[in-house]
């Protein structure tokens, strides 16, 4: 921990950086908060434990029109996500110093969280300075998805009907997505209006598949959108789910490697062409 | 003043279920880790939280999603009006911060120029039979506000609980019949007086706020709120709403929505331009409007002090907090100004 206080007060006084994106404890509370630290911040209470689970990568595209230079802790979930939002132009690498940081895994009330037992990399794809070593890569189980895959279609209806009935639109969920940067998302189109503002099951329904619809080939399974949800939809079902189409198609899982662009937005020869396959009859 | 009540344990369900017969009757259920309103069901057991309802009173209302008008295609699409609701009803096992929040919403939507029908209707068919806390919990701050924990105001019959039952007394005319009923016995016994926490978030007065205006400590407070809309749908007096037109299959229905000023679409404009499109102006409204804003227009600040806003935040941010430091810092600027330094 020392370790990183000491890199950050460097590339403060030397000025790399203007602002450094972390994780703050509060010492009342022992609670864990996201926070920007400045220049002449005491870095006593910045901490990266299991406890961080938050993706700062959220807040970059917002940060990088205040300031000039960004440092940012990185898990490796976290360091896919800023992998997609560097290949989709959104924001400049340049403005970026990256501090990954090897994760053990962490906790959502006080267990282990589902995301990592599908964890891709520990350690973030983009590493300007790095601390701790890197697991071997695992193969992600899809564990959950598997089993809704087995359930029939109207039982896999009701299932999923029953959460987004009690969706309320807050869009926490879009808030939190580091992949969902939209200036004017497509919930908030006027004209023509894609999806109903009402919290009821059609337009709820409506909200929750575009959403996914969306991140398919990009999300980077930070699971931020379903810790987020007041209402506990199992979000990341449906981005998993999409997730394990793609890498069965596209043989890719987003954001793993640098500069690689995501497989819905390449046309290569190589592509499958399952979709096709059908129509030659 | 009218005579305290008491009502044993033993008789609280056949006490509700009389009351049932006569009245649409809800109370607070605890539902997946919740506590919300629910219609009252004879075979659930009944017990009251003594501190927030998790599901603001505000629902029952101005509910969510809320049809106004509804059109079809046979009437060639004229606007038909929704009828407002007459039964009367009764909601049991509120708290003095949901009162207060109700009589907010009364100045919103009664005391205009434009008055909500359906609003109005619902408010003139309901009983509210309120409860006096218990405790506080962390996130509660409606001493700060001017309220109390007992305070009875805006009630028409207000209990409490006491050894083996619950004190009532009636509060107003609309609620003198709820307490005729063989199962109450008159008592000499009183609600005990509590000394209740205060202090814990120092907000300074609406014209004070009003100063902070530029100033840019909305920056440093927005710098990790999501701008999601939960805190304000959660809120008892974040009365926001849009109205959409919803079609299908030859009929539609004229809806209200909640909205929020958090979200992004919120001040957007036609042509484009958005008045709010920096989380700073989005977070500095929200502060503004709660502490200053409402006085301004209402003549009361609209944080009835219930901490909603603080348990449903995905990243737990205090919104008293933030109304704290906003008063820290403007005392700060204060003894700048008064020792003859300039603003920073």
């Amino acid at each position: 921990m020392n370790e990183i206080r000491n890199k950050i007060i460097e590339l403060f006084s030397k000025g790399e950086i203007d602002v450094m994106l972390g994780y703050r404890e509060d010492a009342t509370t022992g609670a864990l908060k996201a926070a920007v630290f400045k220049k002449d911040d005491t870095l006593d209470d910045l901490v990266f434990d299991e406890r961080c689970v938050q993706n700062l990568v959220n807040y970059l595209p917002t940060l990088t029109a205040r300031y000039k230079k960004i440092g940012i802790m990185l898990k490796g979930c976290d360091g896919r996500s800023l992998v997609t939002q560097l290949v989709e132009h959104r924001i400049n690498k340049n403005q970026i110093v990256a501090f990954s940081i090897a994760c053990d895994g962490v906790k959502v009330g006080g267990k282990t969280a589902e995301k990592c037992d599908d964890c891709a990399v520990n350690i973030s794809p983009i590493a300007d300075h790095a601390f701790g070593k890197q697991e071997p890569k695992k193969v992600p189980l899809y564990a959950r998805v598997r089993e809704i895959e087995k359930m029939a279609p109207a039982e896999r209806w009701k299932f999923f009907s029953e959460y987004f009935a009690k969706c309320e639109r807050c869009y926490a969920c879009r808030q939190i997505c580091p992949s969902c940067y939209c200036e004017i998302c497509i919930a908030d189109q006027q004209e023509p209006k894609w999806i109903e503002p009402s919290a009821k099951l059609s337009a709820n329904t409506m909200w929750h598949l575009i959403r996914a619809y969306h991140l398919a080939g990009r999300c980077a399974d930070c699971g931020e959108c379903e810790r987020v949800c007041p209402q506990e939809i199992p979000m990341r079902l449906l981005n998993n789910a999409l997730e394990k189409a793609v890498q069965e198609m596209f043989k890719v899982r987003p954001g793993t490697v640098p500069d690689e662009l995501p497989p819905l937005v390449v046309l290569s020869k190589d592509d499958p062409d399952s979709i096709l396959e059908g129509r030659n009859e | 003043m009218n005579k305290w009540r008491k009502l044993k344990t033993g008789d609280l369900k056949a006490y509700l279920s009389g009351l049932a017969e006569k009245w649409e009757l809800w109370v607070p259920y605890f539902n997946d880790g919740k506590w919300e309103f629910g219609p009252y069901d004879a075979g659930r057991d009944i017990d009251f939280p003594d501190s927030i309802i998790n599901v603001s009173l505000k629902q029952l209302f101005f509910p969510k999603r809320r049809s106004i008008a509804t059109f079809d295609e046979n009437s060639s699409w004229s606007l038909k009006q929704v009828m407002p609701l007459e039964k009367p009803r009764i909601i049991m096992g509120l708290h003095p911060c949901d009162v207060a929040g109700i009589k907010y919403m009364d100045k919103v939507f009664l005391d205009s120029e434009h008055k909500d029908v359906l609003y109005e209707a619902e408010r003139n068919r309901t009983i509210l039979i309120g409860m006096a806390c218990g405790k506080m919990e962390d996130n509660c701050h409606c001493t700060d506000r001017g309220l109390s924990p007992d305070s009875s105001n805006g009630m028409d019959v207000v209990y409490t609980r006491t050894t083996g039952g619950y004190l009532l007394q009636s509060m107003t005319k609309k609620g003198e019949p709820l307490l005729q009923s063989d199962r109450l016995k008159d008592t000499d016994e009183k609600p005990v007086k509590k000394d209740w926490r205060r202090g814990k978030y120092k907000i300074a007065s609406p014209e004070e706020f009003m100063t902070m205006y530029d100033d840019r400590i909305w920056h440093d407070l927005s710098d990790i709120c999501l701008t999601c809309g939960i805190c304000t749908y959660a809120c008892p007096t974040c009365v926001c709403f849009l109205v959409a037109d919803e079609k299908f299959k030859g009929k539609g229905e004229r809806v209200t929505v909640w909205d929020s000023c958090q979200l992004q679409s919120y001040s957007r404009m036609a042509g484009g331009h958005d008045t709010r499109k920096t989380p700073a102006s989005r977070v500095r409204n929200r502060t503004l409007d709660k502490f200053a804003y409402s006085h301004l227009r209402y003549g009361q600040i609209s944080c009835t002090g219930c901490g909603r806003c603080v348990l449903v935040c995905p990243l737990k941010r205090s919104f008293p907090q933030l109304g704290a430091t906003v008063t820290e810092r403007l005392q700060k600027k204060k003894e700048k100004v008064a020792a003859g330094k300039e603003e920073d």
